[in-house]
């Protein structure tokens, strides 16, 4: 309790400094006890590179195909519900799309 | 005394055990038509797929999914 | 009032905030369906509703922002209390989620005979899962990993790589949104079109709904890491959005291998 009480005052004053006297170096439960965290920072920081890496390959390659074309479908009765108009009026919001291609 | 009527329904099946014979129905309606496609109107061979889904369907379903094969816009796999 | 104060708790001052963000629900809830029954007013109160809750979240957080940070109310007991806070409220997302897992499932897995029995219903063009559904997942999981780089940034003391971190989990976020409003846009089918388009639009919808709350969260996060904010003992904020991120992470991986792969066949 005083440790809390003396840890809040300190809190109060400062804002980067006051958590060390109170908290030696123990961490919370979501970080690993092996590695050290500068070397996991490092780690995952490859990871995270590669990954938009990748992405970034696998994005230029899916655009440059260009997207695909679907006729209109023959008119099932399940498709294009309407059963009242919309607030704003007769149409969808995205619905003019369409005629450009 | 005149020959006796014959009343039959569609027999047990045990792909449909539930009391609900909707997809029962539709699936013999299918099956029809299936038939038909493969063998022809000619022989009686589809006759029975015919007489299970009458006597399954109601006949407003049946209309309607006669009129929609003639459209083009019937859902099932035909 | 601190000067009293014997035990590491902390009670909260009173705040105006409860009932401004109730009134504000009331009034999105009322001018919302006003405004779908076409009242007159309706799209007003609406809006006003909406304004009224976007400003009561601003200065709630902004209040614990205050207290946290720069009054020192957030003991170590305290901040347990938000890390039980915020487990369970992101366990009451997964069960939202679950809710159109459920639907989805329901309808797709005994299609009923008005879609022809069969999954996806005929003229419903279902998209390649293996083109932007696929590198959306992919981004979606480098910017899960940045998120940890960011988290062991912070924990190593880095405090200027954690905000690099913390800005490239972002940008992947942004990219995602971005793939994702294309997709609707070039969707062959809308939430009109069948069941199929309902549980589809409802599910990766709200999916897309959590993406931004998440990247919104994330750049707050980076905010104040650059503000000096967050320290290597105390950033419970950055944890909560890490968790929250990541389970948005886990429930698209859901969504892109029942609704797109496995529903698209």
């Amino acid at each position: 309790m005083a440790i809390s009480m003396m840890r809040s005052a300190l809190l109060r004053n400062s804002l980067r400094s006051a958590s060390k006297p109170s908290a030696p170096t123990r961490r919370g439960f979501s970080s690993s006890a092996h590695h050290d965290d500068a070397y996991e920072a490092a780690k995952w920081e490859k990871i995270a590179y590669l990954g938009a890496a990748t992405c970034t390959i696998l994005a230029i390659y899916n655009l440059s195909k260009g997207h695909p074309h679907y006729e209109t479908p023959p008119e099932y009765p399940y498709l294009h519900i309407r059963n009242k108009e919309f607030p704003w009026g007769p149409n969808g919001l995205f619905e003019v799309k369409e005629d450009h291609h | 005394m005149g020959k006796e009527i014959e009343l039959k329904t569609a027999p047990a099946d045990y792909r449909f055990p539930t009391t609900n014979q909707t997809r029962h129905c539709f699936t013999r309606y299918i099956e029809f038509h299936r038939c038909v496609a493969a063998k022809g109107d000619e022989g009686n061979d589809c006759e029975r797929f015919a007489k299970y889904y009458r006597s399954l369907c109601p006949s407003e379903w049946v209309e309607r999914w006669n009129e929609q094969r003639e459209n083009g816009t019937f859902p099932g796999p035909l | 009032m601190i000067e009293s104060q014997r035990h590491s708790y902390h009670l909260v001052d009173p705040s105006p905030w409860p009932i401004s963000g109730s009134l504000g629900a009331l009034a999105t809830t009322v001018g919302g369906v006003m405004y779908m029954h076409s009242f007159q007013g309706g799209a007003t109160l609406l809006s006003l509703g909406l304004l009224f809750i976007l400003y009561t979240m601003f200065v709630w957080w902004r209040d614990v922002l205050r207290e946290s940070t720069l009054e020192g109310h957030h003991t170590k007991v305290v901040q347990l209390g938000l890390r039980y806070g915020f487990i369970l409220f992101i366990v009451s997302e997964v069960m939202f989620f679950f809710a159109f897992f459920w639907a989805f499932f329901h309808s797709s897995l005994a299609p009923t005979v008005e879609i022809g029995g069969i999954w996806p219903p005929k003229g419903i063009g279902v998209l390649d899962p293996w083109e932007i559904p696929f590198l959306n997942t992919l981004i979606l999981l480098s910017s899960g990993a940045a998120v940890t780089w960011a988290h062991h940034a912070i924990l190593a003391g880095k405090e200027k790589r954690a905000v690099y971190a913390l800005a490239a989990t972002v940008l992947l976020a942004l990219v995602f949104t971005g793939f994702q409003g294309m997709e609707y846009y070039q969707a062959p089918f809308t939430i009109s079109d069948s069941i199929y388009g309902s549980t589809f639009f409802l599910a990766t919808g709200f999916h897309g709904f959590h993406v931004i709350i998440g990247t919104l969260f994330l750049i707050i996060c980076g905010i104040r890491q650059y503000l000096g904010h967050l320290t290597k003992e105390h950033h419970v904020g950055f944890e909560a959005a890490a968790w929250y991120w990541h389970f948005v992470d886990v429930v698209w991986l859901f969504l892109f291998v029942s609704i797109y792969w496995w529903g698209g066949i």
